[in-house]
């Protein structure tokens, strides 16, 4: 008996909370993505993105430099800002795809915040 | 006594007074010096071209009897002063047998005697030349007359028939010339300047008789004193000179014969013997032979010319020199008899057989005439301190002897020309000790060069040993040696062809510290200017044994080896190795290399391999090192490029191992080539580019990894700079990253800095597995590594355990128990102590797995608790397929599915390398619910919360949020199995 109360109590939350999550959708921001060409900087972590919708990253806190930064491939759809890395390595010419999906909050000519799927915010500004 | 006797003997005695009484009176009174002098004095200038002066002239009987002769005193010949004339004598007799002469027409001179004077040669003829030009100005007529007779007489000796009629021109039957005889004189010769001989105490005795068709004879001259001026150089002084002349000249053969003639000069006397016979067309039939028997070289230098004194200043040669002298054959004005020479000496230089020389001439050419020549000694060497350079010394003992033969012409002689030279001897040293310079000791007991030329020159070097010392630290022994050279004569302008072979019994050598010991080596070099148009060079070595150690911790010893190359010459090629294109063929048994104090070693049982158009083929190696053992067989190419700096080493080998310890043959091959690379960008020009940072890596890491050299002294490994290595492993048991795996198969890459271990099957304790794997250095502290890697049939438990990174990738792992398939992608770079920089960190992976097992836990209890799972469900999982991605510090769990008895959740989230989670789980049924936990392992946080993902794998349902995440699943799942490659299940 104190099981289906119990049952019947969390139903109902969830009931609730699935109601006021999918209650409406939003339209989403859309950004400038010509705001994103350049070089941008959060501490010693660089990301620079090209108009042939390349990028690449390093963190100069681990000794790397520009040159030998990570490559990766990034699209700006709405507020929906991929980046898929590739692994150089492969046994029969496929490589591996790791994509990393992020939510633009902010794109101005010296400010880009964005954010995961699980709520982690990353600042960077401009790098003149 | 009978009265007839008596009165004979008185009519005697009456008539030899009466005879002697007028002879008295006719020497006396009537032919007086008075009335003899003027017609002696009227007969000389009538018949001689210069005028002669004399005291008196008598008439001798006595002294002459019974012949009457005429003696002639205080003679002058362009003088009178006896110092300025040019004959001053200071008697002349003369005895003619009158009788013989008005009897028989026989001319018989019984005495020709001069004495006591002066003749001046030179003076004399040019009074003579005076005298004839007073003749021609005062009868020119009857001068040429004479002229003409003169050249008549000429032209008939020489016309065929002029030679036979030689006895008819002289019209006597008999002319005996019994005593010439000059004493005492002094004779002077000079031409202008350049030459003055002075000869002192000259006498002579001649006799000659010519009685038929025979002329015999004989000359005696001697000079007590002879001196010599040459170009104003004092040649001689006080030099005595004989010469006796015995003769005889046949007229009807024209042959003129010496019977032991000698000439002498101080102590050396030169024997003449033989004939010369002329016949009618003036060619010179001769037969004569010189000889010089017993003559002391010491006295030779009395008649040196002064130009060749100095080379005795310091030696003085001792011994005896005997010498012959042929000259044998016809000599006209084309052709020149053959010459044959024997000498031999015997001294303290050297004591030699008879050495043998002949010459033989055709014409005058020198390329006509032929030598023949036989030289065989024994020397002692130390004789020859003084012939040698200072700094060069040889020991007393030592000697050489020689058998030495050679022909040719002269002319080939004087130009070197190889065609008209032969030759073949023997030389031999024995007990030979030499030093050089003091630094360079050699010392062999005996050593032998045989030689023979002709077309070609074939040259043999043999000796027991040879005891080689340089300086203080290098020594070697050299034993049983067979050198032989044969070649094209080096004199020829033919191409070069040359071939030779060496054996030795043994070479041990010692510099310092270093020894070296080679037992029966041997081998052959053939080289060949022109073969193919091209040159060729041909080499061969064999040794049964080796022994090297290049200092005290350092030992080679090896077995037979047997080398072969062949070589042909490129010369529009620009490298050395490209330019030779050598083949080359070696076999090495039984290399045994300690390599350091410590014992570690290197053994190579056999090896062979081939080197051919710039590429090498290893047919068979086994390489033992430390804890591995190994065959390489396979081609390496591109060499000279990679030498030249101009492009990548390539090699594709097979890799066969029964063991093979991989971290300790990392370390031997850690490095190759970086210097190089470093220093000319290797890399840059031939390579991918990527390491131009590798140039940087000897000066940065100086500074960056100052502080990690005092933490620890290892280095990380460097692949390998400019080469292209392809190694096809089969290897059944091997030991690396301190696990033990068998069965591996694969192909390792490594190109110009790049490793990359490609399509590795091999099997462990815990599945079969699958990898790939590349690793690059550019630089010391930021090194590559790469990974892809499938394992099949995998024991979960036996994963974690094998790779325990795994557990931060994917942490629930360890909660289940079973069978899985497993895919990783993951790279990283590491710092030189091989820690993962966080920010390069970027993988993918996938886990696949049918009827697992969930282990008991406290957070499988807490989340079985909260999504209301049955007590009496069975902890097993009918299926899973985990897709993970892993950037920076960041793993994500994309959602999966997870039947459970009848229970299915899906799961997904994300945990950070620092262990803290955040997954969101949906359970699916039998109820609906969402489950948050955050945290970490010590302390997790558990929400309910809305579900996620329970539409994501209904495809009609899902939102858009569910369609990409699916997306991106597929993406990552995809390209992660695509990688795996089907394989052969090892037996």
């Amino acid at each position: 008996m104190k099981k289906i109360s119990v049952l019947m109590a969390l139903s109902l939350a969830i009931f609730c909370v699935s109601s006021c999550l999918t209650g409406g959708k939003k339209d989403e921001p859309k950004f400038d993505e010509t705001f994103l060409y350049g070089k941008w900087q959060s501490g010693s972590l660089f990301y620079s993105y090209a108009s042939n919708h390349t990028g690449k990253t390093w963190d100069e806190a681990d000794d790397v430099t520009e040159d030998e930064a990570m490559s990766f491939e990034w699209s700006l759809v709405n507020a929906e800002f991929t980046h898929i890395y590739v692994t150089e390595i492969s046994a029969s010419g496929t490589k591996a795809s790791v994509p990393k999906v992020y939510t633009v909050t902010t794109l101005t000519p010296d400010t880009l915040v964005y954010e995961d799927d699980f709520g982690k915010v990353f600042s960077f500004s401009k790098v003149k | 006594m009978k009265k007839w006797v008596k009165v004979t003997l008185a009519i005697a005695g009456s008539l030899l007074i009466i005879v002697v009484l007028a002879l008295v009176v006719v020497c006396t009174v009537i032919f007086t010096p008075e009335y003899i002098t003027p017609i002696v004095k009227g007969q000389l200038d009538k018949n001689l071209p210069f005028k002669v002066d004399f005291s008196r002239a008598d008439l001798v009987f006595f002294r002459s009897f019974p012949n009457f002769s005429v003696r002639i005193s205080d003679i002058r010949v362009g003088g009178t002063d006896l110092q300025d004339c040019s004959v001053g004598l200071s008697e002349v007799f003369v005895d003619i047998d009158l009788m013989a002469f008005l009897r028989r027409n026989e001319i018989v001179l019984e005495e020709l005697s001069i004495s006591d004077g002066k003749v001046d040669v030179d003076a004399l003829l040019a009074l003579n030349s005076e005298g004839e030009d007073e003749v021609n100005d005062v009868d020119e007529e009857v001068a040429e007359e004479l002229k003409n007779e003169v050249d008549e007489e000429k032209e008939e000796l020489a016309t065929d028939s002029g030679i036979g009629e030689l006895k008819e021109m002289v019209p006597f039957d008999i002319v005996d010339i019994r005593k010439v005889k000059a004493s005492n004189l002094t004779i002077l010769y000079g031409v202008d300047s350049s030459m003055r001989a002075e000869l002192e105490g000259v006498s002579l005795d001649l006799k000659l008789k010519m009685e038929g068709e025979a002329v015999c004879g004989l000359i005696d001259f001697k000079s007590e004193s002879s001196r010599v001026v040459l170009d104003s150089v004092l040649w001689y002084e006080s030099l005595p000179v004989a010469i006796r002349v015995p003769f005889r000249f046949a007229f009807d053969c024209m042959e003129l014969g010496l019977d032991m003639a000698s000439i002498s000069a101080g102590e050396c006397t030169l024997n003449v013997g033989g004939s010369v016979k002329v016949d009618n067309a003036l060619r010179f039939d001769t037969d004569l032979s010189v000889y010089v028997s017993d003559c002391n070289t010491a006295d030779v230098r009395g008649i040196l010319p002064p130009s060749l004194l100095p080379l005795f200043d310091q030696y003085s040669p001792e011994g005896l020199l005997n010498m012959t002298f042929g000259l044998k054959g016809v000599m006209e004005q084309e052709m020149l008899p053959s010459v044959a020479c024997e000498l031999s000496y015997d001294g303290n230089l050297w004591k030699s057989e008879p050495v043998s020389l002949t010459i033989k001439a055709d014409s005058p050419d020198l390329n006509k005439i032929n030598y023949d020549l036989s030289l065989s000694a024994d020397l002692s060497l130390a004789k020859f301190r003084e012939f040698l350079p200072d700094n060069i010394s040889i020991s007393e003992r030592s000697r050489m002897s020689c058998d030495i033969a050679s022909c040719g012409s002269l002319g080939s002689l004087e130009h070197f020309d190889a065609d008209g030279i032969r030759a073949k001897g023997r030389v031999a040293l024995s007990d030979c000790k030499a030093v050089y310079c003091d630094t360079l000791f050699l010392d062999t007991k005996a050593l032998s060069l045989d030689f023979d030329l002709n077309e070609r020159l074939a040259l043999s070097v043999n000796f027991p040993d040879l005891d080689v010392t340089m300086g203080t630290g290098l020594y070697a022994v050299l034993t049983d040696a067979e050198l032989a050279v044969d070649m094209v004569n080096p004199l020829s302008e033919s191409p070069v062809d040359l071939k030779c072979r060496f054996s030795f019994g043994g070479v041990d050598a010692q510099y310092n510290d270093i020894s070296a010991a080679v037992y029966r080596p041997a081998g052959a070099v053939e080289y060949m200017e022109q073969s193919y148009g091209c040159p060729t060079i041909k080499c061969k070595y064999n040794s049964s044994e080796l022994y090297f150690t290049p200092d005290s911790s350092m030992v080679v010893e090896t077995g037979n080896i047997s080398i072969g190359l062949v070589s042909r010459r490129d010369t529009s090629a620009t490298s050395l190795l490209s330019e030779w294109n050598p083949k080359v063929q070696v076999d090495f048994k039984d290399g045994d290399f300690i390599l350091s104090q410590q014992g570690q070693r290197l053994q190579i049982p056999d090896i062979r391999f081939t080197y051919d158009n710039d590429s090498l083929y290893l047919d068979e190696s086994r390489i033992v090192i430390g804890c591995s053992d190994f065959a390489l067989r396979g081609l390496v190419t591109s060499i000279s490029d990679f030498m030249d700096k101009k492009g990548l080493l390539t090699a594709d080998l097979s890799f066969l191992s029964d063991n093979a310890d991989v971290d300790e043959l990392l370390e031997l091959v850690s490095g190759f080539g970086t210097n190089d690379g470093a220093d000319e960008g290797i890399g840059n020009e031939a390579g991918n580019g990527e390491n131009e940072v590798a140039a940087q890596m000897a000066s940065e890491e100086t500074s960056e990894g100052g502080g990690d050299v005092k933490e620890d002294d290892s280095e990380p490994f460097i692949v390998p700079m400019g080469v292209d290595v392809n190694l096809h492993t089969d290897i059944k048991r091997a030991h690396a990253l301190g696990q033990d795996i068998e069965n591996v198969r694969g192909n390792i890459t490594v190109k110009d800095g790049v490793a990359v271990i490609r399509q590795l099957g091999f099997t462990a304790d815990a599945a079969r597995m699958q990898m790939t794997a590349m690793y690059k250095s550019p630089r010391r502290n930021h090194l590559f590594v790469g990974l892809d890697f499938h394992l099949m049939d995998i024991q979960i438990d036996k994963l974690i355990d094998m790779i325990p990174a795994i557990d931060s990738v994917v942490p629930m792992l360890k909660s289940f128990s079973g069978e899985a398939e497993f895919h990783l992608a993951l790279q990283t770079n590491l710092d030189s102590k091989y820690r993962p920089k966080k920010s390069t960190i970027l993988g993918a992976a996938s886990i696949e797995g049918k009827d697992l097992v969930v282990l008991d836990s406290e957070t499988f209890d807490t989340i079985a608790s909260m999504l209301l799972f049955s007590k009496k469900t069975v902890n097993k999982i009918d299926s899973l397929e985990v897709d993970v991605t892993i950037f920076r510090d960041e793993v994500d769990i994309y959602p999966f599915l997870i039947g459970m008895d009848n229970y299915q959740v899906i799961l997904s989230g994300r945990h950070n390398l620092d262990m803290s989670f955040n997954y969101h789980i949906d359970c699916l049924s039998p109820v609906r619910l969402g489950l948050d936990v955050k945290g970490s392992l010590d302390n997790l946080k558990f929400a309910l919360t809305p579900t996620k993902y329970k539409n994501l794998f209904k495809p009609e349902r899902r939102n858009d949020i569910q369609e990409r995440t699916l997306k991106l699943m597929e993406m990552i799942n995809s390209s992660l199995k695509e990688t795996v490659v089907e394989q052969e299940r090892p037996e």
